[in-house]
């Protein structure tokens, strides 16, 4: 495939903070419908990888292109247009604290024009997609359990429907049975809606799960990237020891500090 | 030449600063004057910062124009001038202390506050995922504060300036024997309009200021609870400078003496 054939394309992109290098010579892509799950230890940089696609971060170098458009160092207005076709899941949840559960998830959609008791109906669909019920939607986020917050910034990373999907670690924090409910939900979004997906997580399970492919990200690269089946055949010893927890192999978890 | 170096570096720094101010203010009042606006949250801030700001502003000025009144006789007595004092009250009061001190009084009340709101905003992430729905974090976030500060300032001082001046008028009247009519009467003959104008225009540039830090150091603060806290702090004390400053400039401006 070409690169303007992928929804989403990063090549060779460059990203360090100071001294301290966190994404060298990065290369993603995936294409359209698909859905990626990255994994890797803490601190490799997944998070700043999805703030260089959200245009949160500036890269020092590379390409980064959505639907083959070129989206770096382009004009708040062009980014706007861009934000519009994507939802995203902080790792944090990041929900505004002065509104409450359902003006969240409303958020998106009020700033797009819907009326408010419109977007009010939609939002408390999509609560009851991750979960939540009436009970919860006129609470304000600080009187939340981080698992219930985890779940509304889903419910708001969804409510607009967008054509493509980022989830920073979707399921910690959330129980055994909550968790596998979202990763149904992840793969209904990809299944019925064509949402293209980027899924950061640790947690395996839920990668086999949700993945059609799996990348794994080491030293500011990805080391190995193959459809999800491949995974326990990977050849590669920093992949084989991450899915098993190993402590001995290359993979070293201090050498991030 | 080592010792060069320091020098440079925080040459740098400062010259950085400067120019990173005026790229956030250029940005944010660019937005204050383009749609979309946000008029629920514009209200909000004006009540916030108008309204919640009364009371500390009132006792402040009321308390100014009473020991300016006392002040005033003490001295005043001396060479039999007493009857300057409704004169000197209302001229430092529309002049100077009403805006300066409501600038100094907003300044710790919401140069602070926003700084610690929009601090905490931006250290959770919820600036950046504002900008992922679709709203810009300069037209909803610094935009209204921007509106509030520059329109509310003004009336708080006006108030201000009323209570100050009744501040004087109490103590000349129940305790240095001043004839209540007479007083009012020399208050209002004696203050033109370019003293309390000129108060106005410098409690809209205050406005102006006060808000200004509070969202500048609040949207460009980092590392946690910390970084937080010292943004709130830089946000008080960078606005109380700058209003001391732009005070004196502007009183530079409004009133020259002719050479
Ligand atoms: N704004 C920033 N300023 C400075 N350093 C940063 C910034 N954001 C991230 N980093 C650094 O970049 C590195 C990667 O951070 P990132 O948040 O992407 O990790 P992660 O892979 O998401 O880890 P985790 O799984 O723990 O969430 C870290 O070492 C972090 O300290
Ligand atoms: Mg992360």
């Amino acid at each position: 495939m070409a690169e303007t054939d992928f929804k989403i394309s990063m090549r060779d992109v460059h990203k360090q903070f100071g001294p301290k290098v966190v994404l060298d010579g990065f290369n993603l892509d995936i294409a359209k419908g698909e859905s990626v799950v990255v994994i890797g230890g803490s601190g490799v940089g997944k998070s700043v990888m999805l703030k260089c696609l959200l245009g949160l971060l500036t890269p020092e170098s590379g390409a980064i292109t959505i639907d083959g458009e070129n989206i770096i160092g382009i004009s708040t207005g062009q980014r706007d247009r861009i934000n519009h076709q994507i939802g995203m899941l902080f790792q944090m949840a990041a929900l505004f604290d002065s509104q409450s559960v359902w003006e969240n998830v409303a958020f998106g959609l009020m700033a797009r024009g819907t009326s408010k008791s419109d977007a009010r109906d939609i939002a408390v669909a999509k609560l009851a997609l991750v979960g939540l019920g009436s009970e919860v939607i006129d609470l304000f986020p600080d009187s939340l359990s981080g698992g219930m917050k985890k779940r509304v910034g889903l419910a708001r990373a969804i409510a607009t429907d967008p054509e493509i999907l980022f989830f920073d670690e979707p399921t910690t924090g959330l129980d055994p049975i909550m968790g596998d409910i979202i990763n149904d939900l992840i793969v209904h979004c990809v299944e019925e809606t064509g949402a293209t997906t980027l899924t950061i997580t640790h947690d395996m399970q839920s990668a086999r799960k949700i993945a059609d492919k799996i990348a794994m990200i080491y030293n500011g690269k990805i080391v190995w990237m193959g459809p999800t089946g491949d995974i326990d055949q990977s050849g590669n010893d920093i992949v084989t020891q991450f899915i098993h927890g190993r402590i001995v192999g290359p993979f070293q978890a201090t050498a991030q500090l | 030449m080592n010792f060069l170096q320091p020098i440079g570096n925080v040459t740098f720094a400062f010259l950085a600063t400067i120019g990173r101010l005026i790229v956030f203010t250029g940005t944010a009042l660019l937005h204050s004057v383009r749609s979309p606006f946000y008029p629920r949250i514009i209200v909000k801030q004006m009540i916030e910062i108008g309204y919640f700001s009364l009371p500390v502003v009132g006792l402040t000025a009321i308390f100014a124009g009473m020991v300016l009144a006392l002040q005033s006789f003490t001295g005043f007595s001396r060479f039999s001038a007493e009857s300057a004092i409704p004169n000197v009250v209302v001229l430092s009061i529309t002049r100077e202390l009403g805006p300066v001190l409501a600038g100094l009084m907003v300044s710790g009340r919401i140069a602070a506050s926003i700084a610690a709101e929009l601090g905490t905003m931006r250290v959770t992430e919820q600036v950046d995922a504002l900008t992922t729905l679709s709203t810009n974090p300069f037209k909803y976030l610094v935009a209204p504060r921007f509106i509030a500060g520059i329109t509310m300032m003004p009336i708080l001082v006006f108030i201000a300036d009323i209570i100050g001046v009744l501040g004087g008028y109490l103590v000349s009247v129940y305790q240095l024997g001043f004839n209540a009519a007479n007083y009012l009467q020399n208050t209002y003959d004696f203050v033109e309009f370019i003293d309390v104008f000129s108060g106005l225009v410098k409690a809209a540039v205050f406005g102006f200021i006060i808000t200004l830090m509070g969202c500048y150091h609040g949207y460009h603060s980092k590392g946690g609870a910390q970084g937080v806290g010292q943004a709130t702090t830089n946000a008080v004390v960078s606005a109380s400078i700058l209003i001391l400053c732009f005070n004196y400039i502007l009183t530079g401006i409004f009133f020259a003496v002719d050479g």
